[in-house]
């Protein structure tokens, strides 16, 4: 999977949890950039990209994940 | 020492900025922090010099246990032991100093025996080095941490700016600052925000926060008489002498850190604009909230998730995690309380219960939700809790606060007029105590609907410093420094 494919998998589970579909993820959007970002939208974010992509983060890299990016980057790593 | 003492001001901190800038100019960069950390563990030891050994136990032993992470880094359960054993010596070390006198006195009244109290004296900092620490062994353990030099971890956790009240720095936050040489030089722009973030800290310590303690401390002192204007009144006083305390310590902390040519974290970011409670706990005490989001609620939340028990989480750890908070702050049922209300609060705003816009009212509930737990917050025992809540909210009308606006009069600035105003009628004396009062709230709501003193600091920056600020500033600050007569010392330095 490329990273643009696996950006517009996050974007579409962003979209859900949001529940608002003009929501474009770029590499640098982090959680001051989404008014209803909090931490726990944050671990739903999380467990909902490990469900899709059948992965699992070890709890230095939820601490570590700054941006959508560094996000996309881990998924990579692990697929 | 205190930040706001004339031995501070005027002798420690110029002498510790002329050893370090010296040894830096000569290049003598590792004499420079060891010089650096020397003098943060005079200024702790200057508290109490047997609270040094505390302070360097702790240090020593958090930096063996990184250094054995580092040693048996291959291992697979080796790392996961030492990190139990870190948390349980930094747990157990503050436990020690903070709750061993609580549990006995309430072993003593659940039991009806009589264990004699220790009188344990809480060593100064302890709750923000411990909470400090924690975070390093955590993020070791996480392998998010690397393992440090002696020196680069020393200064970490003794650099004095941050160690008696925070902000609550982590370690990559201020190492790879202390690494990098090019901050050594001296920076003229750094060092003139650093004195102008000290200086309004100190405007807001001396002149605002300390004034209003005149009102808040003779209003639990006569908390008997405590009627529901007067009730309200010091709630809101102590409310908004907290927010100057604290967040005036911080500011100078930061100032300080700048004059080094260092940043610290921002604590406070106006948070009485808040309309929510997760709101507000993004704007107060920050540092402390990223500490519990980053290593207590989420993972406890990704567990209940994971589990898929995400709604029992969602209500479950927010109590847990601001009982921790309430703890944290105190070894007494008050602070209990308070834990448990904020906790109520953040799972009221964060499950959305009522979806309200921003409004007036939004911001009127919340900011009176923080007033009333701050009475909570402020009380010694249960029993002034008690007190003041029955005045707060059964209505009792004693004519007390006018006593209580009298306090103020306590001000040196208002010495002579109150004087000259007793002399000639008492009456007279309280109407100008009240009238006084009125006008400095009327100074207080400008002020906190104002920019913060990060923002006045950027918008001044753009402008070049325009000269009424500099006159201000220059003129609030001597006001600030020759008040410094009595001894104060900061409301955090408690917890």
């Amino acid at each position: 999977m490329t990273r643009e494919e696996i950006l517009k998998q996050v974007n579409t589970i962003f979209c859900e949890i949001f529940d608002d579909d003009s929501i474009v993820l770029q590499n640098e959007t982090t959680s001051a950039d989404i008014d209803d970002w909090d931490s726990l939208i944050h671990v739903t974010i999380i467990v909902a990209i490990e469900q899709k992509f059948g992965i699992h983060f070890t709890m230095g890299e939820v601490a570590s994940m700054k941006n959508v990016g560094a996000m996309i980057d881990l998924i990579m790593e692990r697929i | 020492m205190l930040f706001n003492s004339q031995i501070f001001i005027f002798l420690f901190l110029p002498a510790v900025l002329i050893g370090w800038y010296t040894c830096n100019h000569f290049k003598l960069y590792k004499t420079a922090m060891t010089f650096l950390t020397v003098m943060s563990l005079v200024f702790y030891a200057y508290y109490n010099v047997s609270y040094l050994f505390i302070i360097l136990g702790s240090m020593i032993g958090n930096f063996l246990i990184s250094y054995l992470m580092k040693r048996f880094d291959t291992s697979k359960w080796v790392p996961k032991l030492l990190f139990f054993i870190g948390l349980t010596f930094n747990i157990g070390l503050l436990g020690y100093y903070k709750y061993v006198d609580f549990t006995i006195a309430n072993i003593n009244f659940l039991f009806g025996t009589d264990f004699a109290l220790k009188y344990i004296v809480l060593p100064l900092g302890i709750s923000f080095f411990t909470l400090q620490q924690i975070s390093f062994i955590i993020d070791r353990y996480w392998k998010t941490a690397p393992h440090y030099g002696i020196l680069e971890y020393f200064g970490f956790v003794s650099f004095f700016p941050q160690l008696i009240a925070g902000p609550i720095v982590l370690h990559n936050e201020i190492i790879p600052q202390f690494n990098d040489l090019t901050k050594r030089k001296f920076d003229v722009a750094y060092f003139s925000d650093g004195i102008i973030l000290f200086s309004v800290g100190l405007i807001k310590k001396v002149l605002l926060a300390d004034s209003l303690a005149l009102i808040v401390n003779y209003g639990f002192e006569k908390i008997y008489w405590i009627d529901t204007p007067s009730a309200w009144f010091v709630a809101l006083c102590y409310a908004i002498e907290l927010y100057f305390d604290f967040s005036g310590y911080c500011d100078m902390a930061s100032g300080i850190a700048k004059m080094f040519n260092f940043d610290l974290p921002a604590n406070f970011k106006s948070p009485y604009k808040s309309h929510n409670m997760t709101e507000y706990w993004r704007r107060w005490h920050y540092t402390l909230t990223r500490f519990l989001t980053t290593y207590i609620f989420t993972p406890l939340t990704l567990t209940g998730v994971r589990k898929g028990k995400a709604k029992l989480f969602s209500y479950l750890v927010p109590m847990v995690v601001f009982l921790i908070s309430g703890f944290w702050h105190g070894a007494s049922w008050t602070f209990v309380i308070w834990g448990i209300l904020h906790g109520i609060g953040i799972i009221w705003s964060e499950r959305k219960f009522w979806k309200l816009k921003k409004s007036w009212f939004t911001w009127a509930s919340t900011f009176t939700f923080v007033v009333i737990t701050a009475a909570i917050f402020r009380s010694e025992t249960l029993d002034n809790m008690i007190r003041i809540l029955k005045a707060m909210f059964i209505p009792s009308f004693a004519g007390f606060i006018r006593e209580l606006s009298g306090a103020i009069m306590e001000l040196p600035e208002l010495y002579v007029v109150g004087t000259f105003l007793k002399m000639r009628d008492m009456n007279y004396y309280y109407i100008f105590a009240m009238v006084f009062m009125a006008l400095f709230y009327i100074l207080l709501i400008f002020i906190l609907k104002g920019k913060n003193s990060n923002e006045i600091l950027k918008a001044q920056k753009a402008k070049g410093y325009t000269t009424k600020f500099t006159i201000l500033l220059g003129f609030l600050t001597v006001w600030a420094i020759v008040s410094l007569t009595q001894v104060s010392t900061f409301l955090y330095f408690n917890f």
